[in-house]
């Protein structure tokens, strides 16, 4: 019998000896497959990381929805009042107040009656069939602080913050404020603030420390303006945060930094800066219960019947629309690379192994003479390249984290700079610097993790781009007569 | 055994150039054939079409009596052929055992000892080799398939003459001894000599079919008779026709 009728293993011992002892080529061939791994573990890896920052997002942001002021109504709406009272008159309306002073310049000002959003605007929305629950916030109310001392740097030139206090921040649930829900705070000792509680607060694991203060002990705060005659209002301690992250101050100085914040019941902040009654609601923030009733949700929202020009409404400005569109873009991107990876690495080793079988018409020829057929040959060849793809794999599917991470986060990365500059074209559409400052921490929030399905995938498109890419490159051997082949050998 | 009838072959792209013209010839067991003429006679092609590397445009060949299209070109040259060629063409990755254990399954080791290569040589790179040495690895290699037919196309064109001679006595052996059919293509007249028929191809046709063995036998009778002894039934004719060539 004839060696021709190979058996597998004849193929499988010729495979293995000629990928051993052929070493430079061997190499080369590993490098590439390598190379073209290591991308598509990092395409599939993109893509599943794509989908489930896309899907973090609209946990995070998508299903909430946050009712702002709108900067451009705050100014329509002053014109009026102006008007109203009429130019070169000093009074007031609306919360817009003129005075002429003795110098006889004008001095204008707006207060918490002309800045707030409206309660019974929010209690509409939060009355919406699929609202879980709903979250009210104050400003951050600046307030001195009577019986206890702030943080402050040393450091820092004391001047360049005038008020010198401690920041209130009132919230209806505290569960639900921002930097509660990102995880930038943790309360570890006490508890939060419940929409029941009047006259409480929960400060800084900080400003507890400094003042040896613990729940249950009393605050006092008064009005910076007047730190020896103005009321003074009392909040009891319930709970004591740790700063995970920090809070990000929205302004220069000590009296925002994230250790003097203070949270507090929906109603306090307003009573120490000498308000009482007359709230600052700065934004509300809605959680819907079905996130995939998302859309419809966001629908019967804006079916409120409410004066919807005062507001920005997250996804009235498009800005939650803006932020899945562009890790839509992330998957399409990811998709492209992989499309790319493929095509460029069946190009590749195509052009290797055409290159390797010139080298090798000798060995194909010999083979032929011995009575091998083709197809026998095509086998020992795809075998070979199989062999080498699973090395080549193996060190791949160990680099892969590392690399896939780096090529995600890039990608992230750039699709976060595509979006503040998208936001800065918009810039009127956003309030002030908190919403964007969370906004960015959604994107941290991605992982790339190789899973059992990436690692699939993945050798799954190795072997397919292995097997195409030698199969084209075999097809110059399928149509030569096994003479052809022989006289190229002569 | 193995034979070819009335064979034309031309290149499709060429189709004035006939390669081979009407060929009709049959090879038989037990005898080593020499294919002589010059370069563009034909040789190699009729070479590659007994082996089943390339097929006739017209004709058929046959190994015993059947068209080899019949049972495929792989399985004729599976079963029927073993090729030796003037660049030995070994697998330059393995040793000479594995080379020879791609022809068959037959005792490698024993099969290269009987070509005159130590167990060392037998297990070292094949391109470490010498020529001839390689040469001894292709045709045990050829050995190893069991194959009927041993076709070899310019077998000592790279070898010195002593190893060239001691090739041609293996193939002698092996058509004598082992009864194979060895067709060996040459352009060496003075090898050519020591097969048992030459064939003598021109401008694609067989000009000359000379039988060596029978050529020696009629020799020898010729000169048994002048001594006074007759000559052997079977070849009084061809006596009587070498005897006229002779007057004329």
């Amino acid at each position: 019998m004839n060696a021709e009728n190979h058996t597998f293993m004849n193929i499988f011992g010729l495979s293995i000896r000629s990928v051993l002892r052929k070493r430079a080529k061997t190499i080369l061939l590993m490098l590439i497959i390598f190379i073209t791994s290591v991308f598509i573990f990092a395409g599939w890896a993109c893509k599943s990381a794509s989908v489930q920052t896309q899907n973090e997002s609209r946990q995070a942001i998508g299903a909430s929805f946050r009712l702002e002021e709108n900067e451009a109504n705050r100014h329509v709406r002053m014109d009026k009042l102006v008007k109203q009272i009429g130019e070169g008159v000093g009074g007031s309306a609306g919360g817009y107040h003129a005075e002429q002073t003795e110098s006889g310049e004008w001095f204008t000002w707006t207060d918490n009656d002309f800045e707030t959003l409206l309660m019974e605007d929010i209690l509409k929305i939060a009355e919406v069939d699929g609202i879980e629950a709903y979250n009210v916030t104050t400003v951050n109310t600046v307030v001195n602080p009577v019986n206890f001392e702030r943080i402050e740097d040393k450091d820092v030139d004391p001047s360049s913050d005038r008020q010198q206090g401690v920041s209130l921040r009132g919230n209806l649930c505290m569960e639900l404020d921002f930097d509660v829900q990102k995880g930038n705070i943790e309360v570890k000792e006490g508890r939060m603030v419940m929409p029941e509680d009047t006259d409480v607060c929960v400060i800084s694991r900080e400003i507890a420390d400094l003042n040896g203060l613990q729940v249950g002990d009393i605050l006092e705060f008064n009005n910076w303006k007047d730190r020896e005659a103005s009321a003074i209002y009392k909040a009891k301690i319930v709970g004591i945060y740790d700063s995970i992250s920090g809070i990000t101050p929205i302004m220069y100085g000590d009296s925002y930094r994230s250790e003097n914040i203070i949270f507090t019941d929906l109603s306090f902040p307003e009573k120490p800066e000498g308000n009482e009654g007359s709230p600052l609601y700065q934004y509300a923030t809605f959680i819907v219960e079905n996130v995939d009733e998302y859309e419809t949700v966001k629908e019967r929202i804006q079916a409120v019947d409410i004066g919807w020009e005062r507001y920005d409404f997250l996804d009235n400005t498009g800005m939650s629309d803006t932020m899945t569109e562009n890790f839509g873009e992330l998957e399409k991107m990811s998709s492209l690379i992989l499309i790319l990876v493929c095509i460029s690495g069946i190009v590749i080793i195509c052009l290797v192994f055409l290159f390797w079988l010139k080298g090798r018409v000798h060995e194909i020829g010999i083979y032929l003479s011995l009575g091998r057929t083709k197809c026998g040959i095509v086998m020992q060849m795809l075998l070979e390249g199989i062999l080498v793809g699973c090395v080549a794999f193996l060190i791949a599917a160990a680099a892969s984290p590392v690399v896939s991470k780096g090529v995600v986060e890039y990608l992230v990365d750039y699709q976060t700079k595509l979006q503040a500059e998208a936001e800065q074209l918009n810039a009127g559409m956003v309030s002030n610097g908190v919403i964007q400052d969370d906004r960015e921490a959604e994107i941290v929030g991605v992982t790339v993790e190789i899973s059992g399905g990436v690692i699939c995938l993945s050798g799954i498109s190795v072997l397919g781009i292995i097997m195409a890419a030698i199969t084209l490159s075999c097809i110059s051997v399928m149509v030569q007569k096994p003479k052809e082949i022989l006289s190229r050998m002569s | 055994m193995l034979e070819i009838k009335d064979v034309i072959y031309y290149y499709k792209s060429q189709k004035d150039k006939v390669i081979l013209n009407h060929i009709s010839y049959s090879f038989e067991q037990g005898k080593m054939y020499a294919v002589l003429g010059a370069s563009g006679s034909g040789k190699t092609t009729l070479l590659s079409l007994l082996a089943g590397l390339d097929v006739p445009v017209e004709g058929e060949i046959c190994m015993n009596g059947v068209n080899i299209m019949q049972k495929g070109l792989n399985g004729h040259r599976k079963e029927n052929i073993s090729l030796v060629f003037q660049n030995y063409n070994l697998i330059d990755y393995l040793t000479p055992v594995e080379n020879v254990r791609l022809g068959g399954k037959e005792d490698a080791m024993g099969l290269l000892r009987s070509m005159g290569l130590d167990e060392t040589q037998s297990r070292r790179n094949v391109m470490q080799l010498s020529g001839g040495q390689q040469q001894r690895v292709a045709i045990a290699r050829a050995l190893a398939s069991n194959a009927p037919v041993l076709l070899a196309d310019e077998p000592t064109g790279n070898l010195d003459e002593d190893t060239a001679n001691e090739i041609i006595a293996i193939f002698s052996e092996l058509a004598h001894e082992k009864n194979k059919c060895v067709i060996m293509v040459t352009h060496s007249k003075d090898l050519a000599q020591k097969a048992d028929v030459i064939l003598t191809l021109k401008k694609g046709s067989i000009v000359g079919s000379e039988d060596t063995v029978l050529d020696e036998k009629i020799r020898r009778a010729l000169l048994a008779q002048a001594e006074g002894f007759s000559a052997p039934d079977d070849l009084k004719d061809k006596i009587m026709q070498e005897i006229e060539k002779q007057n004329n």
